[in-house]
């Protein structure tokens, strides 16, 4: 290119492979150097098209040096040992670089005035030079090569000091020419990866300087398809470069120092295969093991490299030692990468504002999972732990729990045969949720014990996972992080738990489901996590792109679906989705979002009419009766303060001040929040407030109200969505925010989530959620009960709602009564179609005890085929950890007045009185309407149809292409 | 879940109509919710004495125990039905023997009719019982035992239960004390008795695991393991099932040189006392301790020696204090304090107080910090008009009508309905006898007043009354329904006279209403 004798002689050695467009561009910045005495060799290590041509266009004087079979990167530059002689210095070359004009000049300037062996120039990107690549790169201790800047860094000359560094990077490389001749070029046995800390080291232990020299700039494509070191698949890459790696550590140190890092590798090795296998990454772990092995795998060849690396030492190990990186460079990779990833939510969490904001609009970025998955683990555990005295055996049927004992079949028998067994038994239909417990006993296979710990447990994860996903819909991952945590450590699962509230549970885990669905049908937008264009106000987009009403259909349709399906066996729920529903309007009024309000109210109202649909006939009866939708009321012992229910303090778990943190944070996005976040925000409490509201008023008598841990649930999800949207609004709103008490309450809400959650993990201690060890079954397990198909035999059980195992009639003073039949109910009387037949002989019959108007009540029960009458004061046996649910005084005086009921002395915590009186009564006692057989199997067909169109829907939805 | 930019809350306005009407909601509900906190229940046990059922009651029972059916008994009981309904009842009675057949009997007792039938059984029987069963309510069934010792009369159980205590009695020479456990439920029962006595905790083996058949009642003999014990409490535990226990006590004369209880030569060790008067006393005995124990009339005369005497049968010290408040009011009220010791007794002597001598006195016994006691009134007549024994638990109910079996007219007896109101306001008070199946003025004298038709009395807060029924030509046997303008309670006292040995003190029946 020049000559001039009075400049070192250097030779550019451009190594090449089939190059791409932007061949001509490097060659045409070797062609542009100002160095006076430069040649250039280009070495085609096997390209399928002879760039010989493109070469001379550019570079006539430039000597091309074509290898017809492929090379490794490392073994073409070694070429130029053969080929070139009588240069002061090699500047090996990719072929997607371009120096700048004075990059060559620079680098030998300096690498003459320090002394340097090597000499990297600073890379930087190849479409906008203003971002660094690399300034030099850096080795720790065990050779993880790791960069001494911040990639993709903007220059601003903050890093354009001349220094030592450990590797310079392969992309340009200045060599002096007697370094790499003694070191014998590049090892051929370390290849395609690691090629330059193998080579640097060798020069670092020869004694020769390694310098970065950043005031000569070159440009890097680092164009994978035709790099070298890229060549291979990634995961096949990772491994090279860790075999590689492994191997020059074991060549270049000392056998002295062997001792040690010999063992430091097989321990890192084996942790970082953990770690992946934890991550998810098999093939990973696989890898790391296979590099350990690969690297030590040629015993004999590497003796005898090390044998002449060794040689060539002039540098010590601990000299050396100065040069590496303290600590674990991975880790810190990986610390780096994590905060990486923070920073990059806490952009993104803007990302989804609508265009009416004035805020950016845009995509979603796809999510990092790891957080998600951490945290997911996390609490797993925890809730493994939790709950791990409830593994192994059958739960107690406390309360509602159901109780699986009676099989498949008897729920079978029970469904079809259309008779309803409370009272004096009557034809009706069944309840649906029989029909619903057969298929899931068919689909666990007879597995009845893990089914029922599936559907007392599973709604644990199922809830938190609605949350997860409704709370991911605001764009930040974090939030939905937070979101996640604060629905699992809130109180009323636990306490649903403790009291045998199945129903609580069911609502908790359908709540975030509900809410979401209702949400978006309340917002009238697509979800900006799927990444699409945001349509006007008023309008939603369905996934298929259509729009308006017919938008609306697939998710009323779900919704529909989920309200029938959790009705059948918490039947106020149908309730509880309209009145979601009104609570949101309501919100969306008070931000004058009436279309919005219409919307939502529109959609819960008809969700909730064909949750009614999908459970007829039996529905019709439900809806008749109080007592079958709402259950009996609790009274005046069931009274909790508004405090209470706002902290979902509704049994054992949630009483301390700690309780308050979540509603601490869930302020911050009423204070802090903006635009979308603050309508949401006044959404959301407006949820809460209804329905601790709507508790509230019940439990004090003025209001129907399903059982309160139903009615709570969407404070619960409605409360972690609130957190959610506290996060999203530090995110997004707090940056525009002037310092002040905005920060100060941001700290304060963060604190109030970090607190919540100590109780939670102080209650995982009891292993079982205080879950009683025992159910109300088991008082009676060793009283003889007569042949059913001989006698009518009825426990009539008289007490507070919440201690009843089955569904109740209530009676006056917050007290209900219910009868099983043929000995302890099991969960085919769970649920109530109407009001029992014979009613009225009961409640008069108990009135007349209670009020100490008989003592003859074994009499008066006798004709109604009552055997036994029972008394639970606590909700499970003594000895259990039973919660106390007392029975009236004035209905146990009046009972012990009785003369002819004789006390049964089973269980302290169960007054049991068997009838003297009683005398079998062999008339038949059962029934069958055809009808409602037939109205029920047709009501299965739809249910079948349904389900076969909504999984049609999910299956289409996965396979359509993104808008 | 989406941004919504038609809500467009951007403006300080919103935020403040959002975040006001929150706050206000919030603060509504915290305020309005403050009245009404968690308040976990605690079950309720009864506590109380007997109780009629109500009129409308389609069926009631009643259960007596403590009588003698031999020719050496001296407890010969009758029982005594009042109807004080507008309606007629058919009653059963089955008499229970302790040893024996039991016997039946049904009849009917008119409106406003008092019948009187003996508890006896075909054969003789140490002890007997009965459970009166009745299809209606509004009737009281009194036990009323009348023998050379004495007469008394107590109201019968309406309700069996799984404890009973008595805070008084004694096995000395001439006294014995005598538990009976009657069980009118169709289940057996078992029984342990503990006491606490001058010799401290005692559980004797023979009272434990005592067995009661379902119809059956059972006595036993505190002397036959309790000898010579001037005092003893007694806890029953039912460990299955549930009774009725009642107490007998029968005080014989004492022989002639024999140290007596009170004088100087009891204390020594080596004495053998005995009680100095005879007698004869029923009581019925608590199902539950209370922290509040009422006694409508007490009395310090000279020739009645009145105590009351305290059981803690709990686990914690009681501290108690007993007020007295005078018939008269502008006497002031006198008290007494006293700590009883877990699983142990204590005697009050009102007369300690200081209170004024003549007439008699509403008291009140009440725990302070909470632990429940049982507490017995014993009296002791040593005069000739009201020579005996009596012994009364106190009240823990009130109620505004009352049924009160007076005693018999065969014997000359003193005959007084003591009033008391316990509470902020004064009530006026009435009485009418059951007579010939209609309510009939009662014939009696109030205070100092003359005699005749007794008319309503106006009954001051915190005070008492008494009413001395009968007098020269009044109607023989009769009942006196007692009817107040608040709650009050009602005690009647029988004392004989002209050489008719007897003292009775025992709480009339509460009426239902």
């Amino acid at each position: 290119v020049s000559a001039d004798a009075s400049d070192p002689p250097v030779v550019v050695v451009v190594v090449t492979r089939d190059p791409g467009d932007w061949f001509e561009d490097t060659l045409a910045s070797l062609a542009a150097q100002d160095h006076a005495n430069l040649s250039v060799l280009v070495v085609d290590a096997g390209s399928t098209r002879d760039p010989t041509a493109r070469v001379a266009a550019q570079l006539p004087g430039a000597v091309m040096h074509r290898v017809t079979a492929p090379l490794t990167w490392g073994c073409a530059a070694n070429e130029a040992l053969a080929v070139v002689a009588g240069a002061s210095h090699y500047l090996l070359c990719h072929d997607d670089v371009a120096l700048a004009p004075d990059a060559t000049r620079l680098l030998v300037e300096e690498a003459l005035r320090r002394n340097a062996g090597v000499a990297s120039p600073k890379l930087v990107d190849w479409q906008d030079p203003e971002r660094l690549l690399a300034v030099g790169l850096g080795a720790d201790r065990v050779g993880v090569v790791h960069g001494l800047i911040e990639r993709g860094e903007l220059d601003q000359s903050q890093h354009d000091t001349v220094r030592d560094i450990f590797v310079a990077p392969g992309a340009a490389t200045l060599v002096r020419s007697d370094l790499f001749r003694s070191l014998g070029g590049f090892d051929t046995a370390v290849s395609e990866q690691g090629e330059d800390l193998d080579f640097c080291w060798r020069a670092h232990l020869a004694g020769a300087r390694v310098v970065v020299v950043p005031a000569a700039r070159v440009r890097h494509l680092e164009a994978g398809s035709t790099s070298p070191e890229a060549s291979g698949a990634a995961g096949r890459a990772g491994t090279l470069t860790d075999r590689h790696r492994l191997r020059t550590v074991l060549s270049c140190y000392s056998g002295r120092n062997l001792l040690w890092i010999l063992p430091l590798l097989v321990v890192q090795t084996a942790t970082g295969a953990v770690a992946d296998l934890g991550a998810g990454h098999p093939s990973r772990a696989a890898g790391r093991v296979a590099a350990l092995f690969g690297a030590v795998g040629d015993p004999a060849t590497l003796r005898r490299v090390r044998g002449r690396i060794q040689r060539q030492r002039r540098l010590s190990d601990r000299d050396l030692r100065r040069l590496q990186s303290r600590g674990d460079a991975r880790f810190r990779a990986w610390t780096r990468a994590r905060l990486h990833h923070l920073e990059t939510g806490r952009t993104r969490a803007g990302a989804p504002g609508p265009a009416g904001d004035g805020e950016a609009t845009g995509t979603v970025p796809t999510p990092d999972r790891r957080w998600p998955l951490l945290v997911a683990g996390v609490l797993l555990v925890l809730l493994v732990i939790g709950s791990r005295g409830l593994f192994g055996h059958d739960l107690p049927a406390i309360g509602q729990i159901p109780d699986t004992s009676a099989g498949i079949g008897a729920w079978w028998r029970g469904w079809w045969a259309t008779w309803q067994p409370a009272g004096l038994g009557r034809t009706g239909p069944s309840p649906p949720a029989l029909a619903f417990l057969v298929v899931a006993g068919g689909l666990s296979l007879g597995a009845l014990g893990t089914l029922q710990h599936i559907l007392v447990l599973g709604p644990l994860l199922v809830g938190p996972l609605g949350i997860y996903r409704a709370a991911r819909r605001w764009g930040s991952p974090r939030g939905s992080l937070a979101a996640t945590v604060a629905y699992v450590v809130i109180p009323l699962p636990y306490n649903a738990l403790a009291g045998g509230d199945w129903s609580g549970l069911l609502a908790y885990a359908a709540a975030p489901w509900v809410i979401d669905r209702l949400a978006e049908l309340s917002a009238g937008r697509t979800l900006p996590s799927e990444g699409r264009t945001l349509p006007s106000e008023g309008r939603t987009l369905a996934s298929d792109g259509r729009t308006g009403a017919g938008a609306a259909a697939p998710g009323l349709f779900g919704l529909g679906l989920l309200t029938g399906l959790v009705g059948a066996f918490v039947p106020s729920f149908i309730l509880v989705v309209p009145v979601v529903g009104a609570a949101l309007a309501l919100g969306a009024l008070l931000v004058a979002s009436v279309r919005s309000a219409a919307r939502v109210a529109a959609g819960a109202l008809v969700a909730g009419a064909a949750g009614l649909g999908l459970l007829l006939p039996w529905s019709i009866g439900v809806v008749r009766t109080p007592a079958a939708m709402f259950g009996a009321p609790a009274g005046p012992a069931g009274r909790l303060g508004f405090a209470s229910l706002l902290r979902l303090h509704t049994g054992p778990f949630g009483s301390g001040p700690l309780g308050w943190g979540l509603l601490v944070a869930a302020a911050l996005p009423l204070l802090t929040g903006r635009a979308w976040r603050l309508g949401w925000a006044a959404r959301l409490w407006a949820v809460m407030l209804v329905s601790v509201g709507w508790a509230w008023l019940g439990l004090e008598g003025r209001l129907p109200v399903p059982p309160v841990e139903v009615v709570l649930a969407p404070a619960g999800a409605a409360l972690a969505l609130l957190v959610a949207l506290g996060v999203a609004s530090f995110e997004v709103d707090l940056p525009d925010y002037r310092f002040g008490w905005r920060q100060g309450a941001s700290a304060i809400a963060a604190a109030g989530v970090a607190l919540s959650v100590l109780p939670f993990v102080g209650g995982i201690s009891g292993g079982r959620w205080k879950l009683p060890s025992a159910g109300s079954s088991q008082v009676l397990a060793g009283e003889e009960t007569p042949d059913p198909s001989a006698a009518v035999s009825r426990l009539l059980w008289i007490g507070a709602p919440r201690a009843l195992p089955l569904a109740s009639t209530p009676l006056p003073g917050g007290q209900a009564w219910a009868t099983s039949s043929e000995g302890p109910p099991d969960v085919v009387e769970e649920w109530a179609g109407g009001r029992p037949r014979g009613a009225a002989l009961f409640r008069r019959d108990i009135a007349l005890a209670e009020d100490g108007l008989t003592t003859d009540l074994g009499h008066l029960l006798a004709p109604l085929g009552v055997r036994y009458v029972v008394l639970p004061n606590h909700n499970a046996p003594s000895g259990s950890g039973a919660v106390a649910t007392p029975t009236s005084a004035p209905i146990e005086s009046g009972l012990s007045l009785q003369t002819d009921l004789d006390q049964i002395a089973l269980d302290t915590n169960f007054t049991v009185y068997a009838n003297a009186a009683w005398r079998p009564d062999l008339r038949p006692h059962r029934g069958t309407s055809l009808v409602d057989r037939s109205a029920q199997v047709l009501v299965v067909g739809v249910w079948v149809e349904l389900i076969v169109v909504a999984l049609d829907r999910g299956r289409g939805r996965r396979r359509s292409p993104p808008l | 879940m989406t941004p919504d930019s038609g809500a467009g809350p951007e403006s300080r306005l919103v935020r403040l109509r959002v975040v006001g009407v929150i706050a206000l909601l919030l603060i509504a509900g915290l305020v309005l919710g403050r009245s009404s906190r968690y308040r976990p229940a605690t079950s309720v046990r009864r506590a109380g004495g007997p109780v009629a059922a109500p009129l409308v009651a389609s069926s009631s029972a009643w259960f007596c125990a403590g009588a003698t059916d031999s020719p050496v008994g001296l407890a010969p009981g009758d029982l005594v039905i009042s109807n004080a309904g507008p309606r007629a009842v058919a009653v059963s009675v089955t008499v229970l023997a302790s040893a024996g057949a039991s016997g039946h009997r049904a009849l009917v007792v008119g409106p406003y009719e008092r019948v009187s039938i003996p508890e006896t059984v075909p054969g003789t029987a140490p002890w007997t019982g009965a459970i009166v069963d009745l299809d209606g309510g509004d009737v009281t069934v009194d036990q009323e035992i009348s023998g050379p010792l004495g007469t008394t009369v107590s109201a019968c159980a309406t309700d069996g239960s799984t404890a009973w205590y008595f805070a008084a009695g004694a096995t000395l020479v001439n006294a014995t004390s005598e538990i009976i456990l009657l069980n009118p439920y169709p289940t057996v029962a078992i029984a342990n008795l503990t006491f606490t006595t001058t010799d401290g905790i005692e559980a004797p083996t023979l009272f434990e695991g005592v067995i009661v058949p379902a119809g059956h009642l059972v006595a036993l003999d505190l002397g036959a393991r309790l000898r010579r014990r001037a005092a003893i409490a007694t806890s029953v535990a039912v460990t299955s099932g549930r009774v009725v226990a009642w107490k007998t006590d029968i005080v014989s004369r004492p022989l002639f040189g024999t140290p007596l209880i009170g004088t100087g030569a009891a204390t020594d060790a080596e004495a053998d006392p005995a009680l100095p008067v005879a007698g004869v006393t029923t009581t019925l005995g608590a199902p539950a301790p209370a922290v509040v124990w009422r006694w409508p009339e007490g009395s310090t005369a000279a020739t009645v020696g009145e105590r009351y005497v305290i059981y803690n049968p709990g686990s914690r010290p009681a501290r108690l204090k007993l007020v007295m408040q005078p018939d008269d009011s502008s006497a002031p009220p006198a008290s007494l304090g006293v700590t009883v010791g877990p699983q142990a007794t204590a005697t009050l002597n009102p007369a300690a107080a200081g209170i004024s001598a003549d007439g008699g006195y509403a008291a009140a016994l009440t725990s302070t910090n909470g632990v429940a006691v049982v507490a017995e009134r014993t009296v002791t007549g040593t005069a000739a008009s009201g020579r005996g024994v009596g012994e009364m638990l106190g009240s823990v109910q009130m109620a505004r009508d009352w049924l009160v079996g007076l005693g018999p007219t065969d014997r000359p007896t003193e005959e007084v309905i003591a009033v008391s109101d316990p509470g902020p306001n004064a009530v006026t008070v009435s009485f009418r006898a059951l007579r010939s199946g209609m309510l009939a003025p009662v014939e009696g004298t109030v205070g100092l007043g003359p005699a005749g038709p007794v008319a309503p009395v106006r009954v001051a807060a915190g005070q008492s009354v008494a009413v001395e029924v009968g007098g020269p030509g009044a109607p023989p046997d009769t009942s006196v329904m007692v009817h107040a303008t608040g709650p009050v309670i009602v005690e009647r006292d029988l004392y004989g006279y002209r050489g008719t040995p007897g003292v009775s003190i025992a709480l009339g029946v509460p009426l239902s209403g």
